[in-house]
């Protein structure tokens, strides 16, 4: 890569980064719902944990479950089928027309969308803490901090994998999308930990870098969080390091074989498929 | 009304075509399956972490709970998908003002959708508690169902559901740039407030009364009597069967009959401010 298509990719990121936050940020009771709404499930599970007994440990895991929550939604709405929603709005063409390469403009909706999530994140664990009094404390906030950046990069290197199909299929796509969330929402142990899962379904749960992350940022931030684990969090930023790096050389390679299949197949423009 | 009736078929076989020609109808059922039977199994290994002694399906709590998510599927679909076909038709597809100037009632062409949504969740409910006896092993079977509570409570329970899917439906015709979060976020605001999965008295005590004057908490409580599971909720324990389904029908009939003049008076709002067939948030 020369000169010029480097400082072309890094305004295409600047570019679609802007347009997400700005965006995001002109209807600011978006914000509030955004927030209130993983709130609302969160404490349904608190209270399901509380009429059933259990240490209050859990209500922490629930709490910092439904903080991950708008990373996994970033990466399916956000990135995942952020091209069916250009697609059908006639916008893709005019993308893949122009001179940047799309994974700059995903990397650029990946900036945005973690803009975004986090700012809905701090603001459910803000609620967690003050509402649910959830104690939250950290003797490793180096390794936090590894573990939390290598899951969001795993995450969206994920996503924009999963973009790529939208050069080939349309609402078929969507479904999918839609079908990856509660079944994503249980692999990963969004509101339990995953130590309760036998090794096939531990091994399947893994392959989900929110699994690991989540996994990892609970026994980092949770007092007596390590019961939860089912391994070491610096072993779990070294399998996370691994996933980036695959998943991410898997994505580029995967987006330049569906869009020459698209091009082919006449069905990257297709609108209403 | 025959012709009314017709639009009503027409509205729920182009419904079904809408929500399945995408695949095969069996492909279709299992997908519509997918999201309640996750999360069951999230609730089971959620049970499974909270009380570790036994197996989940062996506790009453948890066949209350399994039972509770189960039926609450039904709102859920039928609500979030009737949202969605608002949006889709009016902002994606922009046909909506071609369905609206056609020569039946608008609502009866929103309960068309509504109904064949609601046969869906049905398809759902019965494979969830089909996997639920199968694989989780808790007991329910046709020697534990009281029938008649069962098709009552299920009568009662998808008319309060259309009275509320046809009521947000109406909100969503009004409603401009927060239609998707209406469309997800009552589902969640329901999950809480209900006692689906875990008994009201757990509410913060400002939100009892709501759960107590919400038809689907009755519901919930119905469909787990007709399963013979008793107690779960302390509080709704204490009403005999006959008046459960008593206060259960009064307050079905209030919301359907709310959700219809609601429904009503929004599409009036609606036609008279222009907003029909306006494109807020694609």
């Amino acid at each position: 890569m020369n000169t010029n298509s480097l400082l072309l990719s890094l305004r295409a990121i600047r570019a679609r980064a802007y347009v997400r936050v700005v965006g995001a940020n002109r209807e600011l009771s978006w914000l509030i719902s955004e927030a209130v709404l993983p709130v609302i499930a969160l404490a349904a599970y608190i209270f399901i944990y509380r009429s059933l007994g259990a240490p209050a440990k859990y209500e922490g895991l629930v709490v910092i479950g439904g903080a991950m929550i708008p990373f996994w939604i970033g990466v399916l709405w956000s990135m995942a089928s952020q091209f069916y929603w250009e697609k059908e709005m006639g916008n893709l063409d005019l993308f893949m027309a122009s001179p940047m390469h799309p994974v700059a403009l995903l990397l650029g909706m990946a900036i945005g969308a973690v803009i975004m999530s986090t700012v809905r994140t701090a603001m459910v664990l803000l609620i967690g803490v003050v509402i649910f009094k959830v104690q939250l404390a950290t003797t490793q906030p180096a390794l936090l901090i590894i573990i939390f950046l290598l899951t969001m990069t795993a995450l969206f290197s994920l996503g924009m994998a999963m973009s790529s199909v939208y050069f080939m299929v349309g609402r078929v796509g969507i479904k999918l999308n839609q079908v990856a969330m509660e079944p994503v929402f249980f692999l990963s142990g969004l509101f339990f930990p995953v130590n309760k899962f036998g090794k096939v379904l531990l091994t399947l749960a893994a392959l989900i870098p929110l699994t690991l992350g989540l996994d990892g940022v609970r026994q980092l931030t949770l007092p007596g969080g390590a019961s939860l684990g089912v391994l070491p969090p610096a072993t779990e930023a070294m399998i996370l390091a691994v996933m980036t790096v695959v998943f991410t050389v898997f994505a580029v390679w995967l987006m330049g074989v569906m869009e020459e299949k698209g091009k082919r197949a006449g069905t990257m423009t297709l609108r209403w498929q | 009304m025959r012709q009314n009736l017709r639009a009503f078929a027409a509205s729920m076989r182009i419904g079904w075509e809408i929500e399945s020609n995408w695949t095969k109808v069996p492909l279709y059922l299992l997908y519509a399956a997918v999201r309640p039977l996750a999360l069951c199994l999230l609730l089971y290994y959620l049970f499974k972490a909270a009380v570790s002694v036994g197996a989940p399906g062996d506790d009453p709590r948890f066949v209350a709970i399994f039972l509770g998510n189960a039926f609450f599927t039904v709102f859920v679909s039928m609500t979030s998908g009737l949202s969605w076909s608002i949006i889709s038709d009016r902002e994606h597809y922009q046909l909506i003002r071609y369905v609206y100037i056609a020569p039946a009632p608008f609502i009866w062409i929103i309960i068309g959708r509504a109904i064949t949504l609601l046969l869906v969740a049905l398809s759902s409910v019965a494979l969830v508690l089909l996997i639920g006896k199968l694989l989780l092993a808790i007991p329910i079977g046709p020697a534990q169902i009281d029938w008649f509570m069962l098709l009552s409570g299920q009568v009662m329970g998808l008319i309060a559901t259309c009275g509320l899917g046809i009521f947000f439906a109406g909100l969503l015709l009004v409603t401009a740039r927060h239609s998707l979060l209406l469309a997800e976020g009552v589902g969640g605001t329901f999950l809480l407030l209900c006692g689906v999965l875990y008994p009201t008295t757990y509410l913060p005590a400002a939100l009892q009364p709501l759960a107590w004057l919400n038809p689907l908490t009755y519901w919930i409580e119905a469909s787990r009597r007709a399963f013979g599971v008793f107690g779960f909720d302390s509080r709704l324990a204490a009403l005999p069967d006959w008046m459960l389904l008593l206060v259960f029908g009064l307050l079905t009939l209030m919301t359907f009959v709310g959700g219809w003049k609601a429904f009503m008076r929004f599409e009036m709002y609606a036609k008279r401010h222009g907003k029909i067939d306006q494109t807020t948030n694609y």
